[in-house]
């Protein structure tokens, strides 16, 4: 069992990370996601390598955490602190969100839009898809999408022409 | 439309590469997964642990109380009431944990100790100041742990303790009093002495574990599970402790940042702006405060209504301990 787990997460931890990563917007809850999920994969490997796209089931339960309020305690809480290289420096993250516009709208919005956009725009899954995956209808997700489209167009006109945005 | 969408897919495709390193998350999930493996067994008819230190004048709203009178003996429960339909809000007591050791001076190499209250247990931890990742944990639980089963006997502290080593780290527990059983983990990179000489320097006394908030106003029946700098999470008496803290207990956490729920309403706490929504039968309340969110989740078996959260979360008060956390 180990074997197989270790295996998966050396070959397809990254691309974990990634998702993560692109919905929360934060290099150190994007890791905390991920390793929450995993811990819980960890247990039941068996069951879960037998699946056919365990990478799936795995994403799922990553979207899944992500939008849950409900948190668990994260690894950086309960066995010790912040290992030194994600407590040090500057976050790459944050020097994204300086240089790029989009990405730091992007992290104003509320969890269900973005991940509603993640799934659109990163991961190219139809509505009917998306909707499975966050628990509602296509309808509301095409609402959801619609909202912060509407907003991310609203705040880059905003803050690329503030005098037409002062008189509109 | 279109150029917003398309500068969305390249923002997301460009920023995909800033994603946190592989480097680790294998060993991390490995120590995570043995911790809660071992809390899972060690919990096992463990009673909750709650040592007293003497009380900090923080007035008539003070949740949490002090009493330096008993500072290694483990306490009663401080509530014992089982929650009940309506549970009606009073001005809470209970009792604060305390680390019941004076902190050993940091070894070479780490951080001052950092301490927390994690699934009851009170919680000492040394972090490497280097490159290399590093940690000492020290665990204090009123029951034998695991680890006291088997493993190499040692000399620790006059007494005779258990050690193993594991694939990720190296663990060490012994018996200090009657109802005292300490735990100390550490990376596997940590020497058997360098833990030894931490145990050997813990000192006679306590260690405060800071209290992030006050509270006018809780529930009846509740027992403090978790508390670090930004949150504090209490879950039903005569429920179990689980290792999945905050599920179905109600947990007040400092966020760096918030959002509203598509369907949250807009509501006034005690002259803060907040947003109430409701997951499952849980009721969630954000409460806006300058540079960070207040959180509270209220699981639905307290059975309270949006007023009685409302109240609660307008008598919530953030202590300069508190430290806004991210997630």
């Amino acid at each position: 069992m180990a074997d197989g787990f270790d295996e998966f997460v050396v070959s397809r931890g990254h691309l974990l990370l990634r998702f993560a990563y692109l919905l929360a917007g934060d290099r150190h809850l994007a890791h905390d996601l991920v390793q929450e999920v995993l811990v819980r994969a960890h247990r039941r490997w068996d069951h879960i390598e037998r699946l056919d796209v365990p990478e799936a089931y795995l994403r799922k339960a990553i979207l899944r955490e992500y939008l849950s309020w409900r948190r668990r305690r994260s690894s950086t809480e309960i066995v010790v602190a912040d290992p030194p290289d994600r407590a040090a420096g500057i976050d790459p993250a944050d020097r994204a969100a300086d240089r790029d516009e989009m990405w730091s709208l992007l992290v104003t919005l509320p969890r269900m839009q973005r991940a509603v956009l993640v799934l659109r725009y990163y991961e190219d899954l139809p509505d009917g898809e998306i909707a499975g995956l966050v628990g509602c209808s296509a309808g509301t997700v095409r609402v959801h999408a619609f909202r912060a489209l509407a907003r991310l167009r609203a705040s880059l006109v905003e803050t690329s022409t503030p005098s037409e945005a002062n008189h509109a | 439309m279109h150029d917003v969408e398309s500068r969305l897919r390249a923002t997301l495709a460009d920023h995909a590469g800033d994603a946190p390193p592989l480097a680790g998350l294998l060993s991390d999930v490995h120590q995570q997964s043995h911790r809660r493996r071992r809390l899972r067994t060690g919990l096992a008819g463990t009673a909750a642990l709650a040592v007293a230190v003497l009380a900090a004048a923080l007035g008539p709203r003070l949740l949490v109380t002090h009493d330096a009178a008993s500072p290694a003996r483990p306490a009663a429960p401080p509530t014992t009431h089982p929650p009940v339909a309506g549970s009606a809000l009073v001005p809470p007591k209970i009792t604060a944990p305390v680390f019941p050791f004076a902190a050993a001076p940091r070894p070479s190499g780490f951080a001052r100790p950092t301490t927390r209250l994690a699934g009851g247990a009170p919680t000492l931890a040394y972090v490497s100041t280097g490159a290399r990742p590093e940690s000492i944990t020290l665990a204090v639980q009123d029951t034998a742990p695991p680890c006291a089963s088997a493993g190499d006997r040692v000399a620790v502290r006059g007494r005779t303790g258990l050690a193993h080593d594991e694939e990720f780290h190296r663990v060490l527990c012994w018996q200090e009093g009657p109802d005292q059983w300490v735990e100390e983990v550490a990376s596997v990179s940590v020497s058997r002495q360098a833990m030894l000489a931490v145990t050997e320097r813990l000192g006679q006394g306590t260690t405060a574990i800071d209290v992030p908030f006050s509270f006018d106003l809780l529930p009846e029946g509740l027992v403090l599970d978790d508390m670090s700098a930004s949150v504090m999470s209490f879950r039903l008496s005569g429920e179990p402790r689980t290792p999945d803290a905050f599920i179905g207990e109600l947990t007040v956490l400092l966020n760096e940042r918030g959002e509203a729920d598509a369907d949250a309403k807009t509501v006034d706490v005690g002259g803060r702006r907040g947003w109430i929504h409701s997951e499952g039968t849980d009721l969630v309340l954000n409460v806006y405060l300058e540079g960070a969110v207040l959180a509270i989740q209220v699981p639905g078996s307290l059975h309270l209504d949006e007023a009685d959260v409302i109240r609660l979360g307008a008598g919530v008060h953030v202590l300069p301990a508190a430290h806004p956390g991210k997630g």
